[in-house]
């Protein structure tokens, strides 16, 4: 053993140089991920929690804010994360929206976004919540002169490129594609809801 | 240990970018914005100054046979490291710079160094010799974000300065705009590179000159 370990071209020597410098880069990369865990995910979850309140109008009662309760979504659109109705009450004033968390595939990977609809099916906001777009052309997508053409809309959007009025994001034709689709899925989530009552 | 030799191989004789030609796909990529630049450069400054430094150290238990695959473990582990901090700690940069950060571990500039200087020399010439190559690096970095943010979107220190949105020298729509598409940044890169090369000659012949007279 020590005969083969002096040889550094032996396999011995080789596997467990290996092996000790692996062991040490997990040991470290562990320590590393339990100390920013945490602080990662509040991140993650104040951001969904800021776009989610961001797509709505200012809420009545300033104090608690809106109260989310999670929907069943029973549509078969993969885009569709989660569905959300958003309710605001302050004594006798009662409002209530939809929030609905989409990620369609942008150029880049997934594009993590809150639309929020008010009961008549219009758009009333689209937040970018996270996504990994080229920087400078798609991750332009989160500008509020790109996002603020959905507002006001219903029914089906397109971008001006497939015959719709949303203009595209120069350079970025696939993301500003893949922003429509998820506002377009949020949109038919809410439907499929409404119908259900 | 030669300081100033180091210092001014890794800014101008041997820039990891503009003479050694490293690091090209995060140097089209990402300089759009002098944040993006600085944030992408002093990354890998970090990275690369650790990396040498524990390279170094493990030169001579290293068999040579597997040094390759040892490095890369190294290197992928720094990078996570970065990109883990980055995320908890800078969460504006992680989401602009996006999937770049991650893509360190295949920027040749680190495995380049490792191989070619950390592997040879002590830990603390590694050590001066990534800092010197990441600040060669930020430096073409910063200069690329400079020229293309300016000439494709008329603003300087996008990102940074006036609430991010930078300080507007003229207005956005007299911008070019292929400045900021990746035919911008061959195009920058391409002229810097001109340069450097020309002033490299200018000074070399102008030295043979001296020691002809």
């Amino acid at each position: 053993m020590t005969e083969a370990y002096k040889n550094p071209n032996s396999m011995p020597r080789l596997v467990l140089t290996l092996f000790a410098i692996t062991a040490v880069t997990s040991l470290l990369l562990g320590l590393v991920n339990y100390i920013t865990k945490d602080i990662i995910r509040k991140q993650q979850e104040e951001k969904e929690a800021a776009a989610m309140a961001f797509v709505l109008p200012p809420a009545i009662n300033e104090e608690t804010g809106y109260s989310f309760t999670e929907l069943e979504y029973t549509g078969s659109d993969a885009i569709v994360e989660k569905v959300f109705k958003a309710e605001d009450l302050l004594s006798s004033q009662y409002a209530s929206y939809y929030v609905v968390l989409v990620s369609p595939s942008g150029f880049g990977g997934e594009i993590n976004m809150a639309v929020g609809i008010d009961r008549n099916k219009t758009v009333i906001g689209v937040s970018i919540i996270s996504m990994s777009e080229t920087s400078g052309l798609g991750s332009n997508a989160s500008s509020p002169g790109f996002l603020n053409q959905y507002v006001g809309g219903s029914g089906e959007f397109a971008v001006s490129k497939d015959g719709g009025e949303i203009d595209a994001l120069t350079g970025a034709t696939v993301t500003s594609r893949a922003v429509t689709a998820g506002v377009n899925s949020a949109l038919k989530a809410v439907s499929i809801l409404d119908k259900e009552g | 240990m030669n300081v100033k030799k180091q210092f001014k191989e890794g800014l101008i004789t041997q820039n990891p970018v503009l003479v050694q030609l490293l690091g090209m796909c995060s140097t089209m990529a990402i300089t759009t914005t002098l944040f993006n630049g600085l944030g992408m450069g002093l990354s890998v400054l970090i990275i690369l100054t650790c990396c040498n430094i524990v390279i170094a150290l493990l030169r001579k238990v290293i068999p040579s046979k597997i040094r390759i695959a040892a490095y890369v473990v190294v290197i992928a582990g720094f990078v996570t490291i970065v990109d883990l901090i980055i995320q908890a700690f800078v969460p504006a940069l992680s989401s602009s710079l996006g999937v770049f950060i991650p893509l360190i571990v295949v920027n040749c500039i680190i495995l380049g160094r490792a191989e070619a200087f950390a592997s040879k020399n002590s830990v603390g010439a590694s050590a001066l010799d990534g800092i010197f190559q990441g600040l060669g690096y930020t430096v073409v970095l910063v200069i690329m974000c400079v020229i293309r943010e300016f000439l494709g979107k008329g603003t300087f220190g996008g990102g940074i300065l006036n609430g991010g949105a930078g300080i507007q020298i003229f207005p956005e729509e007299y911008g070019a705009l292929l400045m900021i598409l990746p035919f911008g940044g061959f195009l920058t890169l391409g002229c810097l590179i001109a340069f450097v090369q020309w002033a490299l000659r200018r000074a070399e012949n102008k030295k043979k000159e001296e020691v002809e007279k």
